[in-house]
């Protein structure tokens, strides 16, 4: 399906939202950090959305997915990152229902989560399909970034021991 | 020494006899020829200006510094990957020194179909040689040809298919493999490390972190442009703009569109930013009993042409080599999450990848977003998307024939052959747009050259047909799609064409 990101997105984004806010009216509970987070750029539903998806496209390894996307959306354009909130709320919000649950992503168990993510990778939006390889790929990148990652891949990182100045 | 606009606090007019926009492999020769030529040259970057020293060989910290949107930037349906430099040095900085002229059979096309003149085998040969020589172009030596690529060579031979080794511009490579994010042993002999520094040497100002957004000019004359300095995460700092005679756009068919379109240069014909061609390109995984390790060593030095037909109308426009990542890049290639895509990782090392790249025929075009940012229309054709597919067919009988013991199509869902004769079903569908992750490193043909004004969008000069001392010299020239790796052929036609723009700025 073709179709403008940008448009399907907020429309999508809009949507979720909308629905989502109804459910949250209905059933009350936040979101709520844990202890130590600061965030700079997400609204605490997005951190605990992305830890959410960044748990489960990681298991069993973990990665501080939240914090890690925090950091990321505040070097988006605008655009990119209205995109990527759009299908944040998506994911959240209107797949559960979508795959038959009616708690929201995050408050889904792990067998649950990875079934909404599994129908979202093969949805037949080819936009889903594309916005879920940008979730997975911000959760991989949280993950081996890591020299810690590396080591289980045999594989021995940079060779260099500097940074850009 | 590069000039930093991040430095800049106060608006800034300058004048010069050629500004040039982009110093990638088009702006970068353009710099160091109109130089030599005796011209004023301002040359304006958008990326930053970076060193050896900067390049940490890492995925997370390079990538947001030398691709443009992070090396996020999408087709508009977000099925294909778009990547592009940003840095001083361009696309020439992360690619991966690949050296290839332009082919006869191309050029005689443009010649007869694109009214292109001026252009042909025999003219640009000594030009091809001079490029080809100031780059330090060379065979790769086969002593040199890492794991994966031997699984290429071993796969063509095994097949008694067309194939061979791959010429680079490379001096002193310590083989680290890291090449696609930067080499911190400056062993590229590209447009940062050769030729920015020569035009510098020549009196050229060569300015990092300014984004020019628009081209001055009356409509029939160009008179320079304006842009703004840029600060730390794109903050505006100052405003940039430079007077010249001579105008170059460089920056990319992507960018140099896009600037195209923001400055409303005369289009009497609607060719601005239209006819995008991208060589798309497809990966396949081969799974081997020995490790292959295919991160170390140079990462391409070996091709298979077998499915490589130049010639108009043919239907054999697959290109295949190798492609390998690093493990951020391989994790988001590799198919799946948790255990599943886990359970891929940890078999990293006996992985070898090959990648299908398409010599394409669809048109796509770049318009500009309402936030002004260039926005990338391209969906595969059928014809297309069946050359694509052959090329993955092509790739995974490469890959058993080479040893593998299990081929995977990252198609969505994935697709894993354990025998070479389940190949044949692979369905054409896999290489559809969203049917697997595909990328594409080569965008051009967005301004055309040719002397045909309801055609092209530049003469075959390089300067536009309606608007005197604009030039065009990057990838955008190019009318239609070349089939392989471009930089030489950038710099070849910008090395070439830099003599009219020396004319029209009134320099030797």
């Amino acid at each position: 399906m073709r179709a403008d990101r940008r448009h399907f997105l907020r429309l999508t984004s809009v949507a979720s939202l909308a629905i989502g806010g109804g459910i949250a009216l209905v059933r009350g509970g936040g979101y709520s950090l844990p202890p130590g987070v600061t965030l700079a750029e997400l609204a605490p539903w997005q951190w605990v959305v992305f830890d959410a998806v960044g748990a489960r496209i990681l298991a069993p390894e973990r990665a501080d997915v939240g914090s890690f996307a925090d950091a990321y959306v505040a070097g988006l354009a605008p655009r990119d990152r209205d995109d990527l909130m759009g299908l944040l709320a998506y994911v959240e919000h209107l797949a559960p229902l979508a795959a038959g649950f009616g708690p929201r992503f995050s408050q889904l168990g792990p067998e649950q989560q990875d079934r909404v993510l599994e129908a979202i990778e093969r949805h037949p939006i080819g936009l889903l399909r594309a916005g879920f390889q940008a979730l997975k790929a911000l959760a991989l990148m949280a993950h081996y970034r890591r020299d810690s990652s590396f080591s289980a891949l045999g594989y021995g990182g940079p060779v260099v021991k500097w940074s850009p100045r | 020494m590069i000039e930093l606009g991040r430095r800049l606090r106060t608006a800034q007019r300058w004048t010069a006899d050629v500004v040039i926009v982009g110093t990638g492999a088009g702006g970068g020769m353009a710099a160091s020829q109109l130089a030599r030529r005796g011209a004023r040259v301002i040359a304006l970057e958008e990326g930053p200006s970076l060193s050896a020293r900067d390049m940490s060989q890492r995925e997370d910290e390079m990538m947001p510094l030398l691709y443009q949107d992070r090396g996020g930037r999408c087709t508009a349906d977000l099925a294909i990957r778009v990547i592009g430099g940003r840095t001083v040095g361009g696309s020439t900085v992360h690619n991966i020194n690949l050296c290839k002229r332009l082919a006869p059979e191309i050029l005689d096309h443009w010649a007869r179909e694109h009214q292109v003149s001026g252009l042909s085998e025999a003219e640009l040969r000594p030009v091809f040689e001079s490029v080809e020589r100031d780059l330090s172009v060379s065979t790769i030596d086969p002593q040199r040809r890492n794991a994966n690529n031997r699984v290429l060579q071993r796969g063509v031979e095994a097949l008694g298919w067309k194939g061979g080794p791959l010429m680079h511009n490379r001096v002193g490579c310590q083989g680290s493999g890291f090449c696609e994010i930067g080499c911190p042993y400056d062993a590229k002999q590209n447009a940062a490390k050769v030729l920015i520094p020569d035009a510098v040497d020549r009196g050229a100002r060569v300015v990092s972190d300014v984004r020019v957004t628009r081209v001055l000019h009356d409509g029939r004359r160009a008179r320079g442009v304006v842009g703004v300095a840029l600060g730390e995460g794109g903050r505006p700092l100052a405003d940039v703009r430079v007077d010249a005679g001579a105008v170059v756009l460089a920056g990319s068919a992507i960018g140099s569109a896009a600037l195209a379109l923001a400055s409303h240069l005369p289009d009497p014909h609607a060719r601005l930013g239209r006819g995008l061609r991208m060589h798309p390109g497809v990966a396949v995984a081969g799974l081997f009993d020995e490790r292959i390790e295919g991160w170390r060593g140079i990462p391409q030095s070996y091709e298979c042409t077998e499915l490589l037909d130049l010639s108009p109308g043919s239907d054999r426009r697959i290109w295949i080599t190798t492609a390998f990542a690093h493990p951020i890049g391989a994790a988001i290639m590799l198919p799946g999450f948790g255990e599943k895509h886990r359970a891929w990782m940890l078999r990293y090392p006996q992985i070898a990848v090959l990648t299908a790249m398409l010599h394409d025929q669809t048109e796509g075009s770049v318009t500009l977003a309402r936030d002004g940012r260039p926005r990338i229309e391209y969906v595969l054709s059928p014809s297309d998307s069946e050359q694509l597919a052959r090329g993955v067919r092509a790739c995974a009988r490469l890959l058993f024939a080479a040893g593998a013991r299990e081929v995977l199509v990252t198609s969505l869902p994935p697709i894993t052959l354990t025998r070479a004769d389940q190949i044949d079903a692979i369905p054409s569908s896999v290489a559809r747009p969203h049917g697997m992750p595909m990328a594409a490193v080569h965008p051009m043909g967005t301004l055309r050259l040719g002397d045909d004004p309801r055609r092209a969008v530049v003469r075959s000069s390089g300067e536009h047909h309606q608007v005197q001392g604009l030039f065009v010299l990057d990838g955008s020239l190019f009318p239609t799609s070349i089939g392989g790796p471009p930089q030489i052929g950038i710099y070849t036609l910008s090395r070439h064409l830099s003599r009219h723009v020396a004319a029209r700025a009134g320099a030797v």
